[in-house]
């Protein structure tokens, strides 16, 4: 049968879809009708034939590393779970969507929440979990009405419920709404919040989730792209599955590339098949009329800035090679040895139009916004970044200043209860890193920025 | 370096003033003191709120005639019970969000009652339900506009133009934001009551930037030239 999508929606012919296939597409509808014609539910069928660990060892086959922006391989935080473990085991999906740069579980919840349930039913079957939530972000209200109508649909058909096809397997999910708060997406932050908390993210170790995580009970959190990628790992086979993308990178992932390109958008392809130069200019139709690129965040806006004139060492000893930015693929490992991550997939581009104080001093702004307020370093630091970047922004900082907000950077990195702290502190390194000489030239000797506290506090002291 | 700490401003009292998300004062400790430019400060009265009674408070608002006051029906309470039967029997608190996002859908905020009733029902102490109001930008304790904009400022968005969103969508419905501070108090309401706008962080649509939500509505492409036909397509709502 062949496929065919509404206007304009066309995947690139470098797309390889398998997560995406029923996004944007002519006559698709969410409903579980529309699922069942075209083998809904066939593979949860054969996923619980088999033996749960079976299951695991097959998502460890296929090499599926998570989507939600650690990379961190599926099978194998699946088999963390305590083997003497008595507790009920829950599985999370982390639907919080929230690393600016990032839209592509949006697309999923909206359009094809059957396949979701499917790769949770087929995940929960696996790590032996009953009850599972789908914590979705706030700002997805329709798409809370339309899972939690899935789900209803699904009970009906015994796709879940009690005795699941005559398997003997039992699961509930539960839909779960955050309030917009970003750190609700860290995994240890999104279980404080579903205990009905502050999302307080909790220190690891030793509260890893697989060994204590919800209700201080074994729990897995995983992102809505990859528990989605679990029904094709199962429908095709592991050993199938990872002939897709490159070795260590394997299968599909979604990339959505926004700012400043002519057609902005999401891609399903090939991990690792891809690099910037077909990304940016084949498939996203090059830069706007007049202008040159710039600079690229390549995996959400906690991953650290590349330039685009920039060229990397590649590989260790005799094996590293000098790689153009151009000629990157955007898989986990090149990116990481080009000093950034592959993260969530949201790849933001900025063109020679933009001030990069500018680009940074909206960055500083969401990470200052965003901190739960649980460390020092990063509770005050996120914020005193959000000044300091103001100062250069607005042109009334010092060259002294810019080494000043390095420092502070520096000081969160690697010092914080969560990994947010690297998530403001990166971007802000590599942002100077690379654009030191722009940020210094927005600065003057001359100016003479005094705070409030600052004038203040002057007057109590007699020598200045 | 040792001047570190000079350079970025740290006033004395900015884990009261900017950490709000993280913790509100406890106690009067972080009351300023007496400054010579400002004598007066020394007579001041005392407040009248006390510091927990402050921050269940519920400021008037313009938005207020649009919603009924808050009420307990049989509709809530079975809406209540549901969600609250998603999570086991000894974990009622988890249903904290569910129960407050019901009554924020249902009366527009949180008020100091529907704290109360929402602890109540969870067997909590009702500062176990202040604490999450307090944190989440997406709680709110006044009444908002009958519609209320968030537009998306996180970069994508910004690089398409959601400040000159914000700029013109206040033009129109002439709301002034220079009061709004994003953390203690981030929307803005016009006099009439009608709109009220805020800023939010991605909304996870960056491909389609600068995007807005309209109460529970999503619209993407939302340039500042759109604005205005954004606000006439809800004249009849
Ligand atoms: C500050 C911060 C924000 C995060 N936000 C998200 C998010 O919005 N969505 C998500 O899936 N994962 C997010 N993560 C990653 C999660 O903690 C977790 O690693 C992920 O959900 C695991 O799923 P995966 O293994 O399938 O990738 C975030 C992590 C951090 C440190
Ligand atoms: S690093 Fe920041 S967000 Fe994470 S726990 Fe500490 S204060 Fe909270
Ligand atoms: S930046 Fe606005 S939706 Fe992501």
């Amino acid at each position: 049968m062949s496929i065919t999508y509404k206007p304009g929606k066309k995947p690139h012919p470098n797309e390889h879809r398998l997560i995406f296939k029923n996004v944007d597409r002519r006559g698709w509808n969410p409903s579980i009708k529309r699922y069942l014609k075209e083998d809904g539910y066939k593979t949860l069928k054969k996923a619980l034939e088999m033996d749960p660990k079976d299951v695991i060892n097959e998502v460890k086959t296929s090499g599926l590393r998570g989507r939600g922006g650690a990379g961190f391989p599926t099978g194998i935080k699946w088999g963390f779970i305590p083997p003497n473990n008595t507790k009920p085991v829950y599985l999370i999906c982390n639907c919080d969507e929230s690393e600016p740069g990032t839209f592509k579980d949006r697309y999923i919840v909206h359009q094809d929440p059957h396949q979701l349930i499917e790769g949770m039913v087929i995940s929960a079957h696996a790590v032996g979990a009953h009850t599972a939530y789908i914590y979705i972000r706030e700002e997805f209200p329709e798409a809370a009405i339309t899972l939690e109508k899935a789900i209803q649909e699904a009970k009906d058909n015994n796709f879940l419920g009690e005795n699941i096809l005559g398997s003997g397997f039992d699961l509930e999910i539960y839909i779960h709404r955050g309030a917009a708060a970003y750190i609700c997406g860290e995994e240890t932050g999104l279980i404080e919040s579903l205990e009905g908390k502050r999302p307080y993210p909790r220190i690891k170790p030793p509260y890893f989730p697989a060994a204590i995580g919800l209700y201080m009970a074994p729990t897995i959190v995983n992102n809505v792209e990859s528990l989605c990628h679990v029904v094709h790992i199962m429908r095709m086979g592991g050993e199938e599955y990872v002939k897709l993308g490159t070795p260590r990178n394997s299968g599909t992932r979604i990339l959505c590339v926004s700012g400043d390109v002519k057609e902005p958008g999401y891609f399903e392809v090939e991990v690792g098949k891809v690099t910037f130069r077909e990304l940016l200019y084949d498939m996203c139709g090059g830069p706007k009329d007049g202008r040159e690129f710039k600079a690229v965040i390549p995996g959400g806006s906690s991953s650290k800035i590349l330039r685009c004139n920039e060229s990397f060492k590649i590989g260790r000893g005799d094996d590293a090679k000098d790689m153009d930015f151009w000629d990157i693929p955007l898989d986990f490992d090149t990116l990481a040895a080009a000093g950034s991550m592959a993260g969530s997939g949201g790849v933001i581009v900025m063109d020679d139009s933009r001030r990069m104080s500018w680009v940074l001093n909206n960055i500083t702004h969401f990470y200052a916004h965003e901190s739960c307020g649980q460390c020092t370093p990063c509770r005050e630091g996120s914020t005193w970044m959000k000044k300091v970047s103001d100062r250069i922004e607005d042109g009334t900082a010092t060259p002294t200043d810019v080494d000043t907000l390095e420092q502070i950077a520096y000081q969160i990195d690697g010092k914080t209860v969560c990994a947010f702290g690297e998530a403001s502190a990166w971007p802000v390194e590599a942002m100077i890193d690379k654009f030191r000489d722009e940020l210094v030239g927005e600065t003057s000797e001359d100016n003479n920025f005094k705070s409030k506290e600052r004038i203040e506090q002057e007057k109590f002291l007699s020598s200045v | 370096m040792s001047s570190n700490t000079e350079v970025p401003e740290v006033p004395a009292d900015r884990s009261a003033e900017d950490a709000t998300q993280s913790a509100p004062p406890t106690d009067g400790t972080n009351t300023p003191l007496p400054r010579p430019s400002d004598s007066a400060a020394v007579e001041d009265p005392p407040p009248a709120l006390s510091v927990l009674e402050e921050n269940i408070h519920s400021a008037e608002t313009p938005g207020e005639k649009f919603f009924p006051s808050f009420a307990v029906t049989e509709g809530l309470e079975e809406k209540a019970n549901e969600r609250i039967a998603q999570y086991p029997d000894d974990q009622k608190r988890s249903a904290v969000l569910p129960l407050l996002h019901e009554v924020q859908h249902r009366f527009g905020y949180i008020s100091p009652e529907s704290i109360d009733w929402v602890a109540g029902k969870l067997d909590i102490e009702p500062i176990k339900v202040v604490e999450v109001v307090t944190f989440y930008p997406g709680f709110r304790q006044k009444a908002p506009g009958k519609l209320h904009i968030r537009v998306c400022r996180t970069l994508s968005c910004a690089m398409g133009g959601s400040y000159e969103l914000m700029d013109k969508l206040c033009e129109i419905a002439q709301i002034d934001r220079s009061a709004s501070d994003p953390h203690k108090d981030p929307i803005a309401i016009s006099p009439c009551g009608n709109y009220s706008v805020e800023f939010a962080e991605c909304l996870a649509s960056c491909g389609t930037a600068p995007v807005c939500l309209v109460n529970d509505d999503f619209h993407e492409g939302v340039t500042c030239d759109k604005a205005e036909e954004l606000l006439n397509s809800y004249q009849n709502a």
